[in-house]
């Protein structure tokens, strides 16, 4: 399992601690992969929402090249573009943050021309669409890779939190992105047994075929993906802990010169351009630009150990214990940074239980513990609706889509391989749900938005009735109350099932097979 | 996925054997197995070993294994040529369905055949008709073709 071709998302931020030891790729030669494939086509379904980047290679920027040279001039002023990566962090989602990077270098409209050349693999460098620079309202000359705000530890502190939005931004919009396509990917294969379906999603199904195949991506978020990775490597960091006793006075020193407010009137952000900084950032520093936005304006040195060399003198403010990670992180005077710290240790100790409790988990077809796949993306869960029996997501779906093999499409394809309950469509998920409750849990966050083309805010029929995936809505957002019909007789009321025309396909197409005499 | 899986199985098999079954790659072909069935012993097929082969499809286990038997068998639901007719061989398969469960589901096969679709029907008829004729043939085929 190689992850060294995945590219490590700190290091696209500026701020992998492993260096050269990075299990994850720190090479820009694959920085194409970012860009959607569907875009350059000329047509990506998800539009802004897509999690690719949006943009031309260089080489089309390159043809354009001149034209934007007016552009250039406003470049320069660095001190503009740490607020300009928030709003980014707002308005787009990450994935063109992360590719902010690749973007990077880009010719951010014609001003960042000149350092192309500067930035390693330049053949990956793109150009970022007109879109994400009007959204920012900004030229965008980012560098590669992103450096860190040159005053991190201002940017940390001020209320906003320069980085520290972009960061946490990132964190949690990366999960919505990624869930975002798992609940296609789950639309696609719910659909995926239907003959209508495939009719119908055929095109949009090679869309996400392929995207699977460029999983990298997914599967990385997966892997690195969300605090957790922040996490295990901020315990297992021994490699910070070491900076600390080496030399923890100049870097004590430094830690708190870091606290100076920037010079008033031509700071120095203004005058050193934000690629310019050294490499080599002090503990603090990093620690402002990459611990969680609850910690940031926490004395690092006490918040590890307790205890810190300045003592009492400490201009930083010194956490209090943390029942749940028994660190120093409380903030004394900060009730929300305090509340904040509570509820992301406490997430994380979710998390972590439910992927203890999930590691063992087996596939019912594959027979292998789902989260001990080979692929890093195929370690996901497919849950049924209708039952409770695990399967790997990739397995399950492969077996719903077996339309060809002769399968009873009803009482088999449909239905759980083990217990043989029928479940309409499958649910992805990375953990397994510890009981009914926390899988209800999962199931929610899947519910669709997206409206049911056939329901057609109540326009049309949807041949797939109460057990339809996609959202059935009136214009006014009301949803659909099924209607049911009843007989009354002897018996006295009974509801019958509307008679759909799904029915007679599956029933047509059963039949088709038996008359096959294939029992024969 | 295929051979994984089969090989799966096959560690499975050796760890834990089932009762009245045993099975293994017939060479070195993992993908063409050889598997003995004892006749239960609430049957007339009691006391014989009966031999069946099984091919894997390439895309196994999302398409059932071929299963027939070498040994003849008189049986509604098994022709001359060893064919099984047995539904989770069909369109019943399950991707959760392993071979240890194949075999054990043909061992509960041979104890009660399915006359209402046979695959043999001059044998269902006379299971239906004549029960005692019927236990007799299967022992006398059973002797003369599953044991020895």
């Amino acid at each position: 399992m190689g992850t060294k071709s995945v590219l490590c998302r700190y290091f696209l931020h500026g701020a992998c601690r492993n260096g050269a030891d990075c299990p994850f790729s720190h090479s820009l030669q694959n920085a194409e992969s970012q860009v959607c494939r569907y875009y350059l086509k000329g047509e990506c379904a998800y539009g802004e929402r897509c999690r690719y980047l949006h943009a031309k290679p260089d080489w089309a920027a390159a043809k354009r090249g001149a034209a934007g040279a007016d552009a250039g001039s406003s470049h320069a002023a660095p001190a503009v573009r740490r607020p300009a990566v928030d709003d980014l962090a707002e308005q787009l989602p990450i994935s063109r943050l992360r590719l902010g990077g690749a973007a990077a270098a880009a010719e951010g409209p014609g001003g960042g021309a000149g350092n192309t050349a500067s930035r390693p693999g330049g053949s990956g460098s793109m150009n970022r669409p007109a879109v994400a620079a009007s959204a920012a309202g900004l030229p965008l000359p980012l560098p590669l890779p992103l450096p860190l705000p040159a005053d991190p530890f201002g940017a940390a502190q001020g209320g906003g939190g320069g980085a520290a939005a972009a960061g946490s931004g990132q964190w949690q919009e990366e999960g919505e992105e990624h869930e975002a396509e798992q609940q296609w990917e789950g639309q696609q294969a719910a659909w995926g047994g239907d003959q209508q379906g495939e009719q119908q999603w055929g095109e949009e199904e090679e869309y996400w075929e392929e995207g699977e195949g460029e999983g990298e991506w997914g599967e990385y978020f997966e892997e690195g993906g969300g605090e957790e990775g922040y996490w295990e490597e901020a315990e297992a960091g021994d490699d910070w802990e070491e900076g600390v006793d080496d030399d923890w006075q100049q870097e004590q020193q430094e830690q708190h010169a870091a606290l100076q407010p920037p010079a008033p009137g031509g700071s120095s952000e203004q005058e050193q351009p934000a690629w310019a900084i050294p490499a080599a950032l002090t503990e603090q520093q990093q620690w402002a630009a990459t611990a969680p936005p609850s910690l940031r304006s926490l004395c690092q040195q006490f918040f590890r150990s307790g205890s810190c060399a300045q003592g009492p003198a400490c201009k930083l403010v010194h956490g209090e214990l943390c029942p749940h990670c028994h660190k120093y992180a409380l903030h004394p005077g900060d009730p929300d940074a305090r509340e904040q710290h509570l509820a992301e240790c406490r997430l994380r100790h979710e998390r972590l239980a439910a992927r203890a409790r999930s590691a063992g988990v087996e596939c019912g077809i594959c027979l292998e513990p789902v989260l001990s796949k080979a692929a890093p993306g195929d370690r996901r869960f497919g849950l049924l609706t209708g039952c409770d029996h695990p399967f790997c997501l990739r397995c399950i779906r492969s077996w719903r889509q077996k339309t060809d093999a002769g399968a009873d499409i009803d009482t088999a394809l449909r239905t759980c391989p083990v217990c043989r309950t029928t479940s309409h469509y499958i649910v992805p998920s990375i953990v397994w749900p510890a009981d009914s409750e926390d899988k209800g849990r999962i199931l929610a966050g899947k519910r669709p938005t997206v409206y049911c083309m056939h329901f057609n805010y109540g326009e049309g029929q949807c041949p797939f009735g109460t057990s339809c995936f996609y959202r059935h809505a009136y214009p006014d957002g009301r949803l659909e109350e099924p209607s049911m019909r009843r007989i009354v007789d002897d018996e006295g009321v009974r509801v019958v099932q509307p008679v759909r025309l799904s029915d007679f396909i599956a029933a047509s197409a059963v039949g088709a097979r038996l008359a096959g005499g294939r029992r024969r | 996925m295929a051979s994984k899986r089969i090989s799966k199985e096959l560690q499975d098999l050796q760890k834990d054997p089932p009762t009245s079954c045993s099975a293994g790659p017939a060479g070195d072909d993992l993908f063409h197995w050889q598997a003995t069935i004892m006749g239960p012993g609430d049957s007339p097929y009691s006391g014989g070993v009966f031999f069946v082969t099984i091919h894997f499809p390439p895309d196994y286990p999302f398409k059932p294994p071929k299963v027939q038997f070498q040994t003849k068998v008189y049986h509604p639901n098994i022709n001359s040529q060893g064919s099984i007719c047995l539904d989770i061989l069909k369109e019943q398969w399950s991707p959760a369905l392993t071979i240890s469960k194949v075999l054990l589901s043909i061992c509960s096969l041979l104890t009660d055949p399915n006359p209402d679709d046979p695959l043999v029907p001059e044998i269902a008829h006379i299971y239906k008709t004549d029960r005692s004729r019927y236990e007799e043939t299967a022992r006398e085929w059973t002797r003369k073709f599953a044991m020895g």
